[in-house]
């Protein structure tokens, strides 16, 4: 690239922060949300809520940015900002629309919902339009359990409401801090505050009882691995109690715009990021590149050994080493929280917390269907919210990769019996055995039919056990 | 290119990883983080699942195997060590351990016998296998 194309790249998220520095809401129009995430074959949390449209930061690294860059809707002239309806939202949560199937399914049930999936809950948006607070006070006042994402700066104006609901501990935050060098995360982050003002927020209201995670996510190699040991220390310094991780992925296929700024990534980071991806991917898993596992060891292996010491939940949202969740949560949600149970009212029918399991019981000794991941127990795994992956309106309203199915199909699909077409593929980069990168492997097949897969040990885990004395039996 | 010898012979998979990643760590060290990613793409080349079987588990995993030729060369070599109804074919997008299986196969380094429905692979001696895909 030459110097004027760089210019030109650059340009593009500053005038992106710029426009949206104090853009307001279409008062008609509402963004419709919450939504049921198509990440739920392995998502504790898959429900997620935006309280707007995009964000008004303009993160490099992004994977919603891959998403929306394809979205017509979401360029030029007539990009529109909309929020949520506050008071369909209200009449959703307290049972107000008894029929309304997230009350069925999930809100009735008290589930812990994420905010902050596609868009940052306290970016610019916030400053000029005051949707979260009112979003913030509802939850509060219904004692309802939500998970926070977040990078933004406008947290810090909502402090004293996080303070005045404190006790009820309904809140968890987690912050977004992939590194520590403040002039990289500038040109990496754009408009984003710097990962030191995160901490601090993490830590003010760890202060106040509720329960915060770290999101090292995504880990993006040349940027999250300089500076490592001071981000664990900063995790003890501001008593963070979980961490999460996940290395970044490169979609190749994405829009040209999206492609120059990863281009760019790889330029601040000092290495052909794309030729990188492609020579150390596994092409199972389609054009979503995710590295191989031997690339990722070292670092996981490191955070791993941090959380084991310090008593921190190590939760692991990658495929690759999502075997080694301390919970059935990856995003670091407890697995118990005295204080305020509702917040580990996350969902257990799926795979991260499935797998988990077979690890733990391998490493405890045991053997045959204990360390095999099996299709009833993971879509029937969690009585309290399994109903919903059996819903065939939820898959036809809310799931986007319908691709491969045709309009007739689509209403007698339910997430379930899409997730069994991608269980019996071994050709799907879906598949358990090419998701999990062989962490499991297929060994026959249920009374179903369905197949049935078994836990392989690999060499790292003989490492860590022998080596640095970890009890991989012991989460 | 999988080290065919490797889970063949039983070797201390553990100790091959171990050293790989001491070798990086090493480099992250002492070269530049150009030379590092350069490195790891020559160590930590991705593995094929197939890596994480144990050939002798084959039969269990499949009731069928496939394998997909991308030249007549492949296959010809194939029919000259299968007959079809022993037909092997192996769920992978990427054959050339495969390629480097027949050609083991071919020098002698591993010898088949079938038992039944078990196909049963023998290997006399470690071996190394370096085999240029057309």
């Amino acid at each position: 690239m030459d110097e004027k194309e760089v210019q030109d790249i650059d340009n593009l998220p500053l005038e992106w922060l710029r426009v949206n520095y104090s853009r307001t809401c279409d008062a008609k129009d509402h963004y419709s949300s919450p939504r049921l995430s198509s990440e739920y074959l392995d998502c504790s949390m898959p429900l997620t809520f935006d309280s707007y449209n995009f964000c008004s930061y303009s993160c490099k690294y992004c994977f919603a940015a891959f998403f929306k860059g394809n979205n017509p809707m979401l360029k030029g002239e007539g990009l529109q900002l909309k929020s949520v309806d506050v008071k369909k939202m209200e009449r959703m949560i307290t049972g107000k629309m008894p029929n309304d199937l997230y009350w069925k399914f999930f809100f009735s049930k008290r589930y812990i919902m994420q905010w902050g999936s596609m868009a940052d809950p306290f970016c610019n948006f916030e400053k000029t339009n005051k949707v979260g607070e009112q979003l913030i006070k509802l939850f509060g006042d219904n004692k309802y359990p939500i998970r926070f994402s977040f990078k933004g700066q406008e947290i810090q104006t909502y402090l004293p409401l996080f303070e005045k609901y404190k006790e009820a501990k309904n809140f968890v935050f987690q912050s977004s801090i992939i590194g520590v060098d403040p002039v990289l995360a500038s040109k990496i982050e754009v408009g984003a505050p710097s990962p030191d003002f995160r901490f601090k927020m993490l830590g003010k209201l760890g202060e106040m009882g509720y329960w915060t995670i770290l999101r090292l996510r995504p880990f993006v190699i040349g940027f999250s691995d300089i500076g490592l040991d001071e981000l664990l220390e900063n995790c003890k310094k501001y008593k963070i109690r979980g961490i999460s991780m996940e290395f970044f992925a490169l979609d190749f296929k994405c829009s040209k715009e999206v492609r120059k700024q990863v281009t760019r990534l790889g330029d601040l980071l000092g290495y052909d990021i794309e030729r990188y991806y492609k020579d150390l991917s596994s092409h199972r898993r389609g054009s979503y590149m995710r590295l191989n596992r031997d690339v990722k060891e070292r670092w996981v292996r490191k955070i791993y050994k941090f959380c084991y010491d310090n008593n921190v939940v190590f939760g692991c949202s990658d495929p690759d080493y999502k075997e080694l969740n301390m919970s059935g949560s990856c995003c670091a949600l407890p697995e118990s929280f005295p204080e305020n149970p509702e917040i580990c009212n996350y969902t257990r029918c799926q795979q991260t917390d499935k797998l988990r399991l077979l690890r733990r019981n391998y490493w405890r000794g045991k053997r045959g269907d204990d360390i095999q991941l099996k299709f009833g127990n993971v879509v029937n795994g969690d009585p309290k919210f399994q109903d919903f992956l059996h819903n065939n309106r939820l898959f036809g309203n809310d799931i986007v990769y319908k691709t491969s199915y045709l309009t007739s199909e689509v209403v007698n699909t339910t997430p379930a019996s899409c997730m069994r077409k991608f269980w019996n593929n071994l050709r799907s980069p879906n598949a358990p055995m090419n998701y999990f990168e062989g962490k499991v492997m297929p060994v026959g097949r249920d009374e179903d039919g369905n197949l049935v897969y078994e836990y392989k040990v690999h060499p790292y885990e003989e490492y860590w056990t022998k080596d640095l004395g970890i009890d991989l039996g012991r989460y | 290119m999988p080290d065919l010898s490797e889970f063949l012979t039983g070797s201390s998979e553990s100790d091959v990883f171990k050293e790989r990643q001491r070798v990086i760590e090493q480099a992250e060290k002492d070269l530049p983080a150009s030379d590092v990613r350069k490195k790891e793409i020559e160590l930590f080349a991705p593995k094929d699942l197939l890596t994480f079987f144990k050939w002798s588990d084959v039969t269990t995993y499949f009731d069928s195997v496939k394998i997909y030729f991308s030249s007549k060369e492949y296959y010809g070599l194939f029919r000259k060590h299968f007959k079809v109804s022993e037909y092997l074919e192996a769920n992978t997008y990427h054959i050339e351990h495969l390629i480097a299986f027949l050609v083991a196969l071919e020098k002698g380094y591993i010898k088949i016998e079938v038992d039944g429905d078990d196909i049963i692979l023998k290997s006399e001696k470690p071996f190394e296998l370096g085999v240029t895909n057309g």
